[in-house]
């Protein structure tokens, strides 16, 4: 069976967890903007948690479907509807031909993504199914999908267990600041105690600017000790550059290495509620330690894991971890 | 006592432990829970390079199952791994016992690469500027860039693009003052103190003194690639007839 690109949205590219491996050759990562997104729409259809999807950012796409299969649409509260009728983000569905699903749009959030219980019909590219549209590498020639674009689905999977409890709460609302963990440093010695203290203690503002590759936040000017330049090092993901006219979050996208001093890093835990921030967000950056960027990301891994458990169990294995969480 | 005191806080301001074991000097650095920094000497010098090479490759052959990724640079060296394989503090102790091993001897398998460049206009367009520039006839800038061993110092910026050094100083150009909008791959280019080749089409402000027929990067190739960190670059100047034939057969470059 296949899926046809009806309408493409505004920037609609398959993606899994990354290129990986290739980054001291000065090949981005690129990969699924909000990896929580990814985990949960992954196990709500049974694939493996990093199996590719498809990822839309800012306004979705209309996909029609040749056949039966089963998809969710998860992450950021998209409004979304199967032939004209609004179905909810983070639950199973499954479509029979003809079906059209519309991802459309959500004021408060940035991306979503969509899986399938099946596998594209689409050779990895340096060991990888993500789209780097900059640099022109990824499926569909490293482009992102366009209007009539054909994905075949090959293995597509008949029947999985506890339909109906294959579904995630909706991410929680917003709240007026967003407030994002980070592990100060590598390069928070090149900054005055002045600049640390403008910087934890602001509150940043997302540019329309923004795109994939990074943040730029607008605020208070962040004072260096001696000027914006290091010699370029590399950068990870949630890394925060402060570049002479602003900050910079990197997203999926950056450029692997740079030259500006990276003041702090988003703990991974925090990287989906990064990804969700749109132009005029505002944003204040926490300082923690390691423990609890580990902690939160241990306990991130605990309840897809409890999750997994009741998607794929038995009526027993589900007492046990319900008897389990009650403790 | 009161110098050994004030020594020690030096020692300890700048982070640095200070064995006198002849053993390359580094610190530790997060970069949030998923990548560790390790920083040497924070200079552009090829002793720093090739401490960063050497610890890139013990980590590279500890085939350690939570290493994710590495990206070497001037003077550091990012791990990119797995929290849910080892933590950081543990990471850092597995770095520190790999560290303490002696350097490889197999590692001065240096590679030299040659790159065939087609100098001057109307290849590339900025030959002219940076010999007037330089004060020196346009063929004295070739004999110049082509004289030089410029080690591959790290990769970034572009997939497969090389930050080069050791560009002799008599033709440092100050980058131009409005960036070209597109710049054409296998472009050779003079920006400041730095030279380098652009591996793929760009926007960039670098001078343009040659063109090479080798491909840098090659998205379709198995290697797509070319050059690494640690490589020893020499240009080569030729002439439109051997820049046409590498061209014909692919820009490939065995090395």
């Amino acid at each position: 069976m296949h899926i046809t690109v009806r309408k493409p949205g505004a920037l609609t590219t398959i993606q899994d967890q990354g290129r990986y491996g290739r980054q001291g050759q000065g090949i981005p990562s690129s990969g699924v903007l909000d990896p929580l997104a990814m985990r949960i729409a992954n196990l709500i259809v049974g694939n493996d948690e990093n199996h590719p999807v498809i990822e839309c950012i800012g306004i979705g796409p209309e996909l029609e479907f040749s056949g039966s299969v089963y998809f969710t649409v998860c992450g950021g509260s998209f409004r979304v509807f199967l032939n004209d009728e609004e179905i909810t983000v983070n639950r199973l569905y499954r479509s029979r031909a003809g079906d059209v699903l519309k991802v459309t749009y959500a004021p408060h959030y940035n991306t979503c993504v969509i899986a399938f219980g099946a596998d594209f019909d689409l050779a990895p590219v340096m060991g990888s199914l993500s789209t780097d549209v900059r640099s022109g590498i990824g499926p569909m020639q490293g482009k992102k999908l366009q209007a009539g674009d054909r994905l075949e689905l090959i293995n597509v999977r008949n029947r999985l267990k506890n339909e109906n409890e294959r579904s995630f709460p909706l991410y929680a609302e917003k709240e007026e600041i967003t407030r994002l963990r980070v592990i100060s440093g590598p390069n928070d010695d090149a900054f005055t105690g002045n600049g640390l203290g403008t910087f934890f203690g602001s509150l940043y503002t997302v540019s329309e600017k923004s795109d994939k590759m990074g943040l730029r936040l607008k605020g208070p000017h962040v004072e260096t000790s001696a000027g914006n330049d290091i010699l370029s090092a590399g950068i990870v993901t949630g890394a925060i550059q402060i570049t002479p006219k602003q900050p910079i979050l990197m997203l999926k996208d950056h450029a692997t290495t740079g030259g500006y001093p990276i003041i702090a890093v988003v703990i991974s835990a925090d990287l989906s509620r990064a990804a969700q921030l749109k132009a005029f967000d505002k944003v204040q950056f926490v300082p923690v330690n390691m423990e609890t960027a580990e902690k939160a990301m241990q306990e991130m891994n605990e309840y897809m894991d409890a999750k997994k458990t009741v998607f794929a169990g038995s009526a027993l294995m589900k007492l046990l971890a319900e008897k389990r969480r009650r403790k | 006592m009161r110098t050994v005191f004030s020594l020690c806080m030096a020692v300890y301001r700048n982070r640095k432990i200070v064995y006198n074991t002849g053993m390359p000097t580094y610190v530790f650095r997060p970069c949030g829970d998923t990548a560790l920094m390790i920083q040497f000497e924070q200079k552009i010098d090829p002793a720093v390079l090739q401490d960063v090479s050497q610890m890139a490759e013990k980590i590279r052959n500890a085939h350690l199952k939570g290493i994710i990724d590495l990206i070497p640079s001037y003077a550091a060296l990012l791990v990119i791994f797995d929290p849910a394989v080892f933590s950081y503090t543990i990471l850092k102790q597995k770095i520190e016992v790999l560290a303490s091993q002696p350097d490889s001897r197999t590692a001065s398998a240096v590679r030299h690469v040659d790159i065939p460049v087609l100098y001057g206009e109307p290849f590339a367009e900025d030959l002219a500027f940076v010999a007037e520039h330089a004060g020196l006839s346009r063929e004295d800038v070739i004999r110049i860039h082509t004289a030089n061993e410029y080690p591959v110092y790290m990769m970034g910026f572009l997939p497969g693009f090389p930050y080069l050094g050791n560009l002799d100083e008599r033709i440092h150009t100050p980058r131009r003052s409005e960036p070209r909008t597109a710049i054409p791959a296998g472009a050779v280019g003079i920006g400041g103190a730095q030279t380098g080749i652009y591996p793929m089409e760009s926007p960039g402000g670098w001078h343009i003194i040659g063109l090479t027929p080798v491909k840098l990067y090659d998205p379709g190739s198995g290697t797509p690639v070319l050059l690494q960190s640690g490589d020893i670059i020499r240009f080569r100047a030729v002439g439109k007839e051997e820049f046409d034939e590498i061209r014909r057969n692919g820009g490939r470059l065995c090395i």
